[in-house]
């Protein structure tokens, strides 16, 4: 189990050199801080609280009765940020520029840049901070229908639509990008495929009432949608938009009104 | 008329009701001269605590979000007036300098000001990197809809964020409405929820966990204030070189700070080990202990635990951890057994939620 813990660990702290810092720090205050306050917070405080997640019977007992996946966020509790800067203060107070250069110089390699670009962090299209291309295509569903949209999107933007526009219905929603949902999709399933099958996704469409499909127009497609019902109504940089055109809609929301 | 509508709202929601409400909390923590900072600061602890005061009965009891606004408003404008009255009282016997402290910046030396320098610096261009980037991240798909729709179809939690069927309360998440508090502001403002939650809240977040940390040093520094700004600036290095990992306190303050989580991460949890180092400095040993000068602590700290409970319903377990095992030091190294037992009144909000998260 301590094996498990550690591998939580791990995991939180990435290369680990930000939380070997800290446990410099504590060395540092154990040996030197004569603040009897400052040893109790941030000396003894954090000892006991590392001691407390590396417990066995902790980890047992958060797994068992709180939840399986989140054991990691115990170590938010832990002040690394505020008790790394008291001591770096202790230290350079008196050589500022010298010690902003070395602390500088160590977070550089030993830890990670917020904004260097890594994971998905990327310029802000609009003030909603959602991709405009889902603001754009959206913004057209709602100019071209006149009723309810109901639509499909490909992954990508499965966060984003319903964060834009709460009207917008979709038959799968963000769900099918969580690791944690165990459930299946077909229409997902199809949509999410490096091949388009237009002919499966018409009964989708079909089976679902979904007017409207909007997919990656990089992708390879294994029917021409014009053939199985779809007809191309917007295009978006990549993104197509199709409207399925094998219902008769009006009668559709006519039905969906008597409802 | 709507850019002039948005201002406004932000201008007296983010900063002007959190000075006047602030002065209550400011009051009980005794202090003879309040520092502004204290004042926001402790303000928006209020503010957010009686957000969950009034939210979570108003979702549970499927109200609408006009309702939770009403009763709300009327809330904090009684709080605010009350704050506003003991400010007029107070400068009716003495003058402002008297009633507020206000940083002392003769005694500066060049140095320092280099050093404050730095820290704006920093501190600016996380406030500008907040408001220019995003940060794609899935569990906005819940939240931040969840907000857009209470905004959009006056309802509280009553249907599924990521497809738009109608569902049922999803327990573990009523009872932390964050969110409803992004869709309040979104309501009053006008503006967008999604633009509320990722581009103002950013603004005023971010300020209020640096406020939180400054709080921090002054008490670790009282005597040696010089060192602050020192402090200020390693300690917005680490938040800038904090992301070792996706998990982290650091990485998400600065990359999802609108979200509960990060709230609690990085506001809630830092004020209450504030507070906590507060209790340790006031109780020390061999120390006389003025009498009232502890309480007002231990009230903010039910307020901070009640806003934990609005931020993350698994925070009410970080806070009880936290607290209770640092409670327990400072009764031990202290010798006042009592710190412990008058914790657990600051802890009611906690059991008090967990208590409901279990029954639901």
């Amino acid at each position: 189990m301590i094996g498990k813990i550690y591998e939580i660990y791990s995991m939180y702290t990435g290369t680990g050199i930000v939380m070997m810092l800290f446990f410099v720090g504590l060395f540092y205050l154990a040996f030197q801080e004569k603040n009897r306050s400052v040893r109790t917070i941030l000396l003894y405080g954090n000892i006991a609280i590392v001691i407390f997640i590396f417990l066995p019977p902790v980890y047992s007992l958060f797994v068992n009765y709180v939840d399986t996946s989140t054991y990691w966020r115990l170590w938010w509790i832990l002040p690394v940020g505020i008790c790394l800067a008291y001591v770096g203060t202790t230290l350079i107070h008196k050589h500022r520029i010298a010690g902003f250069i070395l602390i500088f110089v160590v977070l550089l390699f030993g830890g990670r840049f917020i904004y260097s670009g890594k994971g998905e962090m990327q310029f802000a299209d609009n003030i909603y901070q959602i991709p405009g291309e889902v603001v754009e295509i959206v913004d057209f569903l709602e100019e071209y229908e006149e009723n309810t949209v109901y639509a499909a999107f490909p992954p990508e933007m499965l966060p984003y639509v319903r964060q834009y526009d709460v009207a917008v219905r979709m038959p799968y929603g963000r769900e099918m990008l969580d690791e944690n949902w165990s459930g299946e999709n077909g229409f997902y399933q199809l949509m999410s495929e490096l091949q388009l099958d237009f002919v499966n996704l018409a009964k989708k469409c079909e089976y679902n009432y979904t007017r409207y499909l909007i997919v990656d127009g990089n992708k390879y497609y294994m029917t021409a949608p014009e053939e199985c019902g779809f007809a191309l109504i917007y295009t978006v940089d990549r993104y197509e938009v199709y409207e399925y055109t094998n219902i008769d809609w009006d009668k559709r929301n006519e039905e969906l009104q008597e409802l | 008329m709507e850019i002039f509508q948005m201002v406004t709202t932000f201008g007296l929601w983010l900063l002007v009701i959190p000075f006047c409400v602030g002065i209550i909390p400011a009051v009980a923590l005794g202090e003879k001269r309040k520092a502004p900072s204290t004042v926001f600061l402790t303000g928006w602890i209020l503010m957010l605590a009686l957000f969950q005061v009034c939210a979570v009965p108003c979702v549970l009891l499927r109200k609408t979000l006009t309702d939770l606004d009403f009763m709300y408003t009327v809330m904090l404008g009684l709080l605010s007036m009350i704050g506003v009255i003991i400010v007029a009282i107070e400068l009716t016997r003495k003058n402002v300098a008297d009633c507020f402290a206000f940083p002392n910046t003769k005694n500066s030396s060049k140095e320092e000001w280099l050093t404050w320098s730095l820290f704006a610096v920093l501190f600016v261009f996380q406030m500008v990197m907040a408001v220019i980037y995003m940060t794609p991240d899935g569990d906005d798909a819940y939240y931040v809809t969840h907000a857009v729709m209470a905004d959009e179809f006056d309802s509280m939690y009553v249907m599924e964020p990521y497809t738009g069927v109608v569902g049922v309360l999803d327990q573990r998440h009523v009872l932390a409405p964050f969110p409803m508090f992004i869709a309040l502001l979104a309501r009053k403002s006008g503006l967008h929820a999604a633009a509320v939650a990722h581009t103002i809240l950013p603004l005023v977040l971010i300020p209020l966990t640096y406020l939180t940390f400054y709080k921090l040093g002054k008490a670790f520094w009282k005597k040696e204030e010089k060192k602050l700004s020192v402090y200020m600036v390693l300690i917005a290095m680490v938040q800038m070189f904090g992301g070792s990992s996706v998990y982290t306190n650091e990485t998400f303050f600065l990359t999802r700070t609108w979200q509960g989580k990060s709230l609690l991460a990085n506001l809630i949890l830092p004020m209450a080990l504030y507070i906590l180092f507060m209790i340790c400095k006031k109780t020390e040993r061999g120390k006389r202990i003025p009498k009232g000068s502890v309480s007002g602590w231990y009230i903010l700290l039910f307020l901070v635990n009640m806003t934990g409970a609005l931020a993350s319903s698994l925070g009410l377990l970080l806070l009880l951890i936290l607290e209770g095992g640092f409670l327990l030091l400072i009764a031990l190294r202290n010798r006042h057994p009592w710190v412990v037992f008058a914790g657990v009144g600051s802890a009611l909000p906690c059991f008090l939620f967990i208590l409901l998260y279990v029954l639901l």
